[in-house]
C-alpha cells in the first residue's frame, strides 16, 4: 500500500469517525422510516393505478357486451321485419349481416379487453402482496421507533446522572469535611485549654495580695504606731 | 426564479401517511375493496343538514356506481347506497307527496318493507363546491334497521330514490391513495 493510499485511508477513517459522532440514532431511524413511507406511498399509488386500469377495462368489457347484445337484437329485429314484409328482404339481410359483423367485432373486443383486465388484475394481486409486505415492514419499524425513543430517553437520563456523579470529587469533599471536623475539634480543645489556663494561672500581684492577706492586722498596728509617733490621736 | 433552500418540496409537505389512510379521508382517485369488488372514488360531495355535515363519495366499479355516505356523530356512521328508479317503488311517490306533502309511511322495494324514520331539509354541495342545492329527504329503515331507503325531492316534480345498507369501516379494505381520477 502506497503512502498516499494509507494517508487516504487514515483521512477516510477520521471523516467517518467524525460523521459517526454526528449520527443521532433516533433521527436516523425517523429518516429511514420517512424514506420507507415514501417508497410505500409510491408503491400504493402504482397499485391504485393498476387497479383503476383494471376497473376501466372491466367497464369497457361490459360496454362491449351490451353493444354485442344490442347488435344481435337489431339483427333479429331486421329479420323479423323482413319476415313481416315491413323491410325488403335483401336490405334486411344486408343490414342484419352488417349488424352481426359489428356484434362479432364487439365480441372480439370483449375477449381482448377481458384478457387485458385479467392481466391487470393478476398484476394488481402481485403488487398487493408486495405492498402488504412493505406496509408490515414500515409498521414494525415504526413500533420499534417508539421503543427506541423510550430507550434513548432512559439512556440520556442515566448518562446525565452518571455524568453528574462523575463530576463530584467525593474524596476531595470527604477530606474537606474531615478537615472541617478536625478544625472544630481543634477549636474545642483550644477553648478547653484556655479554660484550664484561666482557672490555673494567677498574676504576681494576685500572689502578693494573697500572701499579704493574712497580715492585715500588722498593717493596722503599724499605722497606729505611726500616728502615735506623730502625736496624733488614734 | 427564487431559490429557497429551506422551502419544502411539494410532495413532502402534501405527502400522505400510507399507514394512516382511513375511510373518512377518501379523496377522488382512491381505490378500495368492498363486497369482493374493487371500487374507485370518482367524486367527493357533501350534504349539510342544519349545520351537520354528511360526506358522500361516489364509487365506480366496472359499470356500477355506488355511494358511500359518512355521518359524524359520536363516531362515524357509514351507509353504502345505490340509486334506484323512483318508479321501482310500490307507491306513486310524486303523487303521494303532492297530495300529502310526504311520501307513504311504508314503502316496499324488492320484497323488503321499509318504515319511515325521519325527514330533513338539506343542501347538497356537488364536488364540495358552490352554495349548495336545497332538497328534502325522507329516510326509511327496514325491520332490521340495517337496510335504508331514501327519497329525495329536488324540485316540485324531480324525485330521486336510493337503497343501501349501514356498513362498518372494517368491511372496506386495501384503501389506496391516488390512481387515475378520470370519470367513468
Amino acid at each position: 500500500m502506497s503512502i498516499f493510499q494509507r494517508l487516504f485511508s487514515v483521512g477516510k477513517s477520521e471523516v467517518n469517525a467524525t460523521i459517526d459522532k454526528f449520527e443521532d440514532p433516533i433521527k436516523m431511524t425517523e429518516q429511514g422510516i420517512r424514506d420507507l413511507k415514501k417508497d410505500l406511498n409510491a408503491a400504493m399509488m402504482s397499485l391504485a393505478e393498476v387497479k383503476s386500469q383494471a376497473i376501466r377495462l372491466r367497464k369497457q368489457v361490459e360496454d362491449n357486451k351490451k353493444a354485442s347484445a344490442d347488435y344481435e337484437r337489431k339483427a333479429m329485429l331486421l329479420l323479423q321485419k323482413a319476415q313481416n314484409g315491413d323491410v325488403d328482404i335483401t336490405d334486411a339481410d344486408r343490414l342484419a349481416t352488417e349488424a352481426l359483423s359489428r356484434k362479432e367485432e364487439a365480441d372480439n373486443r370483449v375477449t381482448q379487453l377481458g384478457q387485458s383486465a385479467t392481466q391487470q388484475e393478476n398484476m394488481a394481486n402481485q403488487l398487493q402482496s408486495q405492498v402488504e409486505k412493505l406496509k408490515s415492514t414500515v409498521a414494525t419499524h415504526e413500533n420499534e421507533l417508539i421503543t427506541l425513543r423510550a430507550r434513548a430517553r432512559t439512556a440520556a437520563a442515566t448518562k446525565k446522572i452518571n455524568k453528574q456523579l462523575a463530576k463530584v470529587d467525593s474524596s476531595g469533599t470527604i477530606a474537606m469535611l474531615e478537615r472541617m471536623k478536625e478544625r472544630v475539634e481543634e477549636d474545642e480543645s483550644l477553648s478547653e485549654a484556655y479554660g484550664e489556663m484561666a482557672g490555673a494561672s494567677k498574676s504576681v500581684d494576685e500572689e502578693i495580695n494573697a500572701a499579704l492577706a493574712g497580715s492585715s492586722a500588722g498593717t493596722d498596728e503599724r499605722l497606729a504606731a505611726l500616728k502615735a509617733k506623730m502625736g496624733m490621736n488614734a | 426564479m427564487n431559490w429557497n433552500p429551506f422551502r419544502k418540496k411539494e410532495d413532502e409537505s402534501e405527502s400522505i401517511d400510507p399507514l394512516d389512510i382511513t375511510l373518512s379521508n377518501l379523496e377522488p382517485g382512491y381505490v378500495l375493496d368492498y363486497d369482493l369488488k374493487t371500487w374507485q372514488v370518482s367524486a367527493h360531495h357533501y350534504y349539510e343538514y342544519d349545520g351537520d355535515r354528511v360526506d358522500e363519495w361516489e364509487l365506480s366499479s366496472a359499470d356500477e356506481v355506488a355511494y358511500l355516505e359518512c355521518a359524524k356523530d359520536d363516531g362515524f356512521t357509514y351507509t353504502f347506497t345505490r340509486k334506484i328508479r323512483v318508479s321501482e317503488l310500490d307507491a306513486d311517490i310524486p303523487a303521494h307527496v303532492n297530495e300529502n306533502e310526504d311520501p307513504p309511511d311504508e314503502i316496499i322495494h324488492n320484497h323488503i318493507t321499509y318504515e319511515a324514520d325521519s325527514s330533513s331539509i338539506g343542501r347538497y354541495f356537488k364536488n364540495g363546491q358552490g352554495t349548495g342545492d336545497e332538497f328534502i329527504v325522507w329516510d326509511y329503515l327496514d325491520e332490521s334497521e340495517k337496510r335504508t331507503l331514501s327519497i329525495e325531492q329536488w324540485t316540485d316534480d324531480q324525485f330521486e330514490a336510493s337503497v343501501g345498507e349501514i356498513v362498518e369501516d372494517y368491511q372496506f379494505t386495501n384503501i389506496l391513495p391516488g390512481g387515475i381520477t378520470e370519470k367513468y
